[in-house]
């Protein structure tokens, strides 16, 4: 194992000695995992309510905040003479007439996948490739729609801002002889309140009547990693196994192994398991229709392979009684498919079980097997990630390839999976949609991208949020580490020297 | 789908395995531990978390005076108070001001009434009548085929069909004016008056607990906690 940053190799490469090394331990993390993506258990989780009932409790929700941006910013707006007046209802605008309205954004697209497009294909053998973008700069129409009706929005201003739909924007401008409203600008309801660190573990010492520690001990080092692609296959062992002996100090020198000793806290963000999600893909179907003797519809045992979770398991089960794991399932796990994709089951873990909170009692336990989108305050930071679906899915609306940017939208509009009920599956929620940010994170974090990314963002009052994307390990053996008193972001690579 | 739905009643026939319930009420444990839990859990899930809240708020206030050290004393005096009270006092706030606090922690704490809640049970038959004129008033005509409905069914159909406070449909009216309350719309507190009074069947007019056009469209009673 060649170690690139040198120096490290004399300790390897010398005699064995006497000398006691000393024991390293490894710096504890305060954690406190948020419930707000959890979804009510069993019978009190229905799927009988339509998704307009989300629709309007997102625009209800974020309404007070967009117009509090939106009439800061335009209050002392001119055009000829002429001051802009709110309208409530998004058909009240009047011709002529300089007007501001906040509403959902939709996005009118023809090559956005249609149920309708599904079923017609189902009878087809080789499905068309899925798209990477649906974008179609000629046929697509972009609508600003409420409880009263939908208002097409034109203009040269939107070409430069990011929009997807269920976004909730606020537009200044006047309808046009066609019907169309010209936008001017538009205000989106930006980042929400930022809590200080600390402040929940903080408050709830202080309603437990306990003594609010004024001094915290230092935070280590917080290591993110995203999809590990467990297949099963031979091939995907090496890299985790040196991932594992890296983070448990059991591989380079000892001032690396000091380095790893600090990381404090593992997040696994996402597609653990490359191939164990439970919707079979098209591919899969139009294989399983091809196949002669009794059909058998929906899971079918004799393909059952235990390999991948079996691997997974003993992974973690070699990782857990050194390190806490947070684990968020991701698009290919074995967990619901809709967001809020809800944790991976302690069945599947037969060796990790044990560090994992009892059933039936609501503990903070070791290994954290939690919700994806996943919101926690580690350190006293708050932190939210998902397993990749969402950005993913914002990107599909988008022309452009910059990932980081879309983050940064997806803040500024404080929703957690915009497109959600649109082109992302996701629950019907009735009285609140959970996707709506309710307090800033200070750390945003998105597994399952293509490369590793990161900045910080700055919000209107004083907000500091550092975003950073999170390479598939599969395919680049990178690992991304976030030091928790300066909150930056670095990458270790674990790389396989291959030829000569 | 379709075919998937029949195709598991057919392999169930001839799968001789019972269904795995990952249901943790549903467990055989020891007799007299979880039944009893879960029924004390029952009797009591109204008064436990006020009770808790109030519980807390006692607590957080008696220890800061048991604190030896004097300016510890102050400094956690101060934190403790407005934390604590927080929850309560922003339940209160919600009528005047825009919300704030996220209406997913209220559902689990619920249910301490609000202000507009407790002036909905304060609302008397006048008052009623009073309202109903006052919208019939701010119509340029009167509205028609509405003679042989009672005042209730019209003031309720006349908060169905209005949109500000969301889709009528596949929600209960109860809870359709709860989540309007929850999100800070300001739903009138007279329509809250007339839901109360058909809960009870003495004063109830017949008004159904779905949208009317929800009934027809065939919608069915869904039991929300």
């Amino acid at each position: 194992m060649a170690v690139e940053n040198g120096g490290t190799d004399d300790a390897l490469l010398s005699k064995p000695t006497d000398t006691e090394y000393a024991v390293l331990n490894r710096t504890p993390s305060a954690y406190n995992p948020l419930p707000t993506f959890d979804l009510p258990v069993g019978e009190r989780r229905h799927y009988q309510q339509q998704y307009a009932d989300m629709y309007f409790a997102r625009l209800a929700q974020l309404k007070p905040a967009a117009e509090q941006i939106a009439s800061e910013a335009w209050s002392d707006f001119e055009i000829a003479g002429e001051t802009p007046r709110r309208v409530d209802r998004v058909l009240d605008v009047r011709q002529g007439d300089l007007c501001w309205v906040i509403g959902t954004c939709y996005m009118e697209m023809p090559l956005k996948p249609n149920v309708l497009d599904d079923i017609g294909k189902e009878h087809w053998i080789a499905a068309p490739p899925p798209r990477v973008k649906y974008t179609d700069d000629e046929n697509d129409q972009i609508m600003l729609e409420d409880e009263s009706g939908r208002l097409r929005l034109t203009g040269g201003m939107l070409k430069e801002t990011i929009l997807v739909t269920g976004a909730i924007i606020a537009v200044i401008g006047t309808e046009n002889k066609d019907g169309e409203f010209e936008v001017l600008d538009i205000r989106v309801p930006d980042l929400p309140r930022q809590p200080p660190r600390w402040e929940r573990d903080d408050g709830d010492a202080a309603v437990k009547g306990k003594k609010v520690s004024r001094s915290r001990p230092k935070g280590g080092k917080v290591a993110i990693v995203s999809a590990l692609g467990i297949s099963g296959d031979a091939g995907d062992t090496l890299p985790l196994d040196l991932l594992m002996e890296w983070l448990l100090g059991e591989s380079t020198g000892p001032e690396d192994q000091q380095d790893a000793a600090t990381v404090s806290r593992l997040i696994i963000a996402g597609n653990s398991l490359s191939h164990a999600s439970p919707i079979p893909t098209r591919q899969e179907l139009a294989h399983a229709a091809t196949k002669k003797g009794p059909r058998k519809y929906g899971y079918d045992s004799s393909t059952w392979n235990a390999a991948p979770t079996d691997r997974l398991d003993t992974w973690l089960a070699m990782l857990l009684p050194s390190i806490p794991i947070t684990l968020l399932p991701g698009e290919s796990d074995p967990t619901a498919t809709s967001l809020p994709q809800q944790p991976i089951h302690p069945a599947m873990f037969p060796h990790s079980r044990t560090y994992m909170e009892l059933p039936g009692t609501k503990e903070v336990s070791w290994f954290d097997s939690t919700t994806n989108p996943a919101e926690f305050d580690l350190d006293g930071w708050r932190f939210l990630g998902t397993g990749g679906q969402p950005l993913d899915d914002v990107y599909k609306y988008v022309s452009g390839e910059e990932r980081l940017e879309m983050m940064e939208a997806m803040l500024r509009w404080r929703l957690t999976a915009p497109t959600a009920p649109d082109t992302l599956w996701c629950y019907p929620f009735q009285d609140g949609d959970a996707f709506v940010m309710r307090e800033c994170p200070h750390v945003y974090f998105v597994g399952n991208q293509p490369k590793f990314e990161t900045t910080v963002i700055e919000g209107p009052v004083g907000q500091i949020v550092r975003l950073v994307a999170v390479p598939k390990f599969k395919d680049t053996g990178e690992l991304v580490l976030i030091d928790m008193e300066t909150l930056s972001a670095e990458v270790i690579k674990i790389e396989i020297f291959e030829g000569g | 789908m379709p075919r998937g739905r029949k195709a598991k009643g057919a392999a169930a026939s001839f799968n001789a395995q019972s269904r795995l319930s990952f249901n943790n009420s549903a467990r055989v444990t020891k007799p007299g531990t979880r039944q009893d839990d879960a029924a004390k859990k029952a009797a009591s899930k109204l008064s436990d978390p006020a009770q808790a809240q109030i519980e807390d708020e006692v607590k957080a206030i008696e220890t800061p005076e048991a604190e030896d050290e004097p300016e510890e004393a102050t400094e956690v005096q101060i934190t403790p108070e407005p934390e604590s009270k927080k929850v309560d006092v922003a339940i209160r706030e919600s009528p005047l001001k825009p919300k704030t606090t996220n209406p997913k922690t209220k559902k689990n704490t619920v249910p301490s009434k609000d202000e507009r809640e407790l002036a909905a049970e304060k609302v008397t038959d006048a008052q009623l009548r009073k309202y109903w004129r006052a919208e019939e008033d701010g119509r340029l005509a009167p509205r028609i085929h509405q003679e042989s409905l009672s005042l209730h069914e019209k003031i309720l159909r006349h908060f169905d069909l209005s949109s500000q406070y969301g889709p009528c449909i596949g929600i209960q009216r109860l809870q359709r004016w709860k989540r309007a309350n929850m999100l800070g719309l300001q739903p009138p507190v007279e329509v809250l008056a007339v839901l109360l009074r058909e809960e009870d069947k003495k004063t109830s007019q017949g008004c159904g607990k779905l949208a009317y056009i929800d009934e027809l469209a065939g919608g069915r009673v869904v039991l929300v906690e």
